[in-house]
């Protein structure tokens, strides 16, 4: 990983990515990976749960999201509700692979006899997790395991995963300008399908996803226009407006956040901004 | 090989005869051992059920995977859709899908 703290900014955020995704990517410096070109560690998938098999210290599911299957762990917390250390589950993980598949057998059996079922088994669920190097193979962490209650859920992640992508592939700046006209319009479309699906959608998790994504989309593009604008008199609300094609109030929010952070002045009136780098 | 089993819908049933496929909708009347989807883009496909009977569908709209050939769906396994799941929403994702099958297939 390089010095370069938007890389930094880039690998802490979570990216919604398919299965697919996953097994296409390639191993980078410090146990991360690259997809997209981009590094990336903290994810998240929408999928269904397959198998479950329970160990002493971590469940082991398979996930199938239609693009491909993937095995992840979630470690189990101890008393003190602190993750296992990660050295001691890793030698309890060498220990117990022999007995895994005898586990295997034995649970497969008592399933069918007593009908003892995971949660999650059969069920589509949201992951959040971390994708990391783990003896030479990629290794998926579980961060957080939810059942999906409202089904829009798949759809908006999915639409999420081809956004991000199509941003990356397109080698979105770090100003945030795309380098095509028409992918420009594919994004634009995919964050109305958002705004569709997110106005139709009951569920708490994904509407604050959803918002949060948009949110930060539009304030990127603000800022860039603000930035972008080098007359005396800054950008007006009223130009910013129509350009982002929101509403007077969204921006003022957005410029009183960024009025806030310091990254933007007032310059002739309160109604005209320009940016302090 | 490729593991995918691909979340299409009515209109993309013809790429993918022979393969095992994910398609959602609206469950419809029952026929024996076969049941009538109503597609999210409002197609009918019959769903052959005979290799999973011994479970029911518990909502209105369900995803069934299965193998797609001569004109049926084989189900293998099936999940259950909340009531709320946006028809439209989904079918313009797909199409994303078909789009960008580099990180669907």
């Amino acid at each position: 990983m390089t010095n370069n703290p938007n890389e930094n900014v880039i690998v802490r955020t979570i990216t919604p990515l398919t299965i697919r995704q996953i097994q296409l990517s390639t191993e980078s410096e410090g146990n991360t990976f690259k997809i997209d070109k981009e590094f990336v560690m903290n994810v998240s998938l929408v999928g269904t749960v397959i198998k479950v098999i329970n160990g002493n210290t971590y469940t082991n599911y398979t996930i199938d999201d239609g693009t491909g299957q993937l095995k992840i762990r979630e470690f189990k917390r101890n008393k003190q509700n602190n993750m296992i250390d990660q050295e001691e589950q890793e030698q309890e993980q060498e220990q117990e692979q022999e007995q895994e598949q005898e586990q295997e057998q034995v649970n497969e059996e008592k399933k069918k006899s007593e009908q003892i079922q995971n949660p999650f088994e059969n069920k589509y669920v949201r992951i959040i997790g971390n994708l990391k190097a783990y003896k030479k193979q990629k290794s998926f962490s579980v961060n957080k395991i939810m059942e999906i209650t409202d089904s829009n859920q798949i759809t908006t992640h999915f639409l999420e995963a081809i956004l991000v992508h199509i941003q990356r592939i397109n080698g979105v700046t770090n100003q945030g300008q795309t380098t095509s006209q028409e992918s420009q319009i594919k994004e634009e479309k995919i964050e109305i399908k958002k705004e569709t699906n997110k106005n139709k959608n009951n569920n708490i998790i994904t509407q604050q996803n959803t918002d949060q994504i948009l949110g930060l989309a539009l304030k990127d593009k603000a800022l860039r226009l603000i930035s972008s604008n080098q007359t005396s008199s800054g950008i007006s609300l009223q130009e910013l407006s129509k350009k982002l094609k929101s509403t007077e109030e969204e921006i003022r929010e957005i410029v009183d956040f960024f009025l806030d952070q310091g990254q933007i002045y007032i310059t002739i009136d309160d109604e005209h901004f320009r940016s302090t780098d | 090989m490729s593991s995918a089993t691909p979340r299409i819908n009515f209109k993309y049933l013809s790429q993918f005869e022979g393969k095992t496929v994910r398609i959602a909708g609206k469950v419809g009347e029952k026929q024996g051992n076969n049941v009538i989807l109503h597609t999210t883009d409002n197609g009918q496909v019959i769903v052959d059920r005979s290799q999973n009977l011994k479970k029911s569908y518990e909502t209105n709209n369900v995803e069934v995977l299965g193998v797609w050939k001569n004109n049926q769906l084989s189900e293998l396994t099936f999940f259950n859709l909340s009531d709320n799941f946006d028809f439209d929403t989904y079918n313009q994702m797909i199409d994303l899908s078909m789009e960008h099958k580099e990180i669907f297939m």
